[in-house]
């Protein structure tokens, strides 16, 4: 069994960082599974707003909520993160832009790993919540991360501190 | 391994911007106690509509703004400042004694468990 910090120098998972601003700093940790880290990479990059009249391209507003993440801004009234409801409930996050939802779970307070990246309106025309779920608890099980692999709590302050 | 995101600054400035605006709109509605349809009745449009700024999902323009928060009853505070030259660090010019925790031991993050108990993980311990 492995820590986070032991699976990332595996290369089992890769931490997700954003460009600081001036007054930033890092506050919360994000990470990836590896075939997470190559959608946002080569597939999120060519993807283009569905938004009527939308500004910002779905890889910037990734950007956008990573940063807001990882600096660690309050996001308790935040809808663009959210836990998913489901019975029984399994404990899958997602954040969301106007654009893209990404899945992943908690593993531990301020830490969050992502697993899967898509299209709203293509999630949403295919209903494709549950299977996102499901494959998001199936690659934490799969996981050789130490026990308690997530956080079994939707309560704000289980599962993230403000900077 | 780490990946760090790479859009080019002019859209990273765009998205952050229009992101911190649409979460402003969203803390402002939360703080205001109101509902949807009663700021839609107050601006005399549709629900979907009222709903769609809050979400993002439409585009905003600054009368659109100023209108939520005119139907919310909140006040706009808006400034351009010069940036700070390096990010991710504490400023104290000049004598710049201050150091942030990440340039002493970059992989470290401390956690605070409860009341009492604090932990630290270390990529190189």
């Amino acid at each position: 069994m492995a820590t986070l910090l032991e699976l990332k120098r595996s290369g089992t998972l890769t931490s997700i960082e954003v460009p600081l601003d001036g007054d930033d700093q890092k506050w919360r940790r994000l990470y990836g599974t590896n075939d997470f880290v190559r959608w946002l990479d080569e597939k999120l990059p060519l993807l283009e707003t569905t938004v009527v009249g939308g500004e910002t391209e779905p890889y910037d507003q990734v950007d956008a909520v990573f940063h807001e993440y990882i600096v660690g801004e309050p996001m308790q009234f935040d809808r663009r993160f959210k836990k998913l409801s489901r019975t029984p409930d399994e404990y899958v996050w997602q954040f969301k832009t106007p654009d893209i939802r990404i899945f992943g779970w908690i593993p531990m307070r301020d830490a969050f790993v992502c697993t899967f990246g898509d299209m709203k309106d293509r999630i949403e025309t295919l209903n494709l919540y549950g299977r996102y779920i499901a494959q998001t608890v199936y690659v934490r099980n799969g996981l050789d991360l130490d026990e308690p692999r997530y956080v079994a709590s939707a309560e704000y302050d289980d599962v993230l501190s403000d900077a | 391994m780490s990946y760090q995101m790479r859009n080019d600054p002019r859209a990273r400035k765009a998205g952050r911007f229009i992101h911190r605006v649409q979460k402003e709109l969203q803390n402002a509605f939360v703080a205001s106690g109101m509902k949807q349809q009663e700021i839609a009745e107050k601006l005399g449009v549709n629900r979907s509509v009222v709903n769609k700024r809050l979400l993002g999902e439409a585009n905003l323009t600054l009368r659109t703004i100023a209108d939520l928060a005119w139907a919310m009853n909140a006040n706009i505070v808006f400034a351009l400042k010069p940036e700070l030259p390096v990010a991710g660090r504490n400023h104290l010019e000049p004598s710049g004694a201050v150091r942030t925790l990440a340039e002493f031991a970059p992989e470290t993050t401390l956690h605070q468990n409860g009341p009492s108990q604090v932990r630290y993980e270390t990529e190189d311990a």
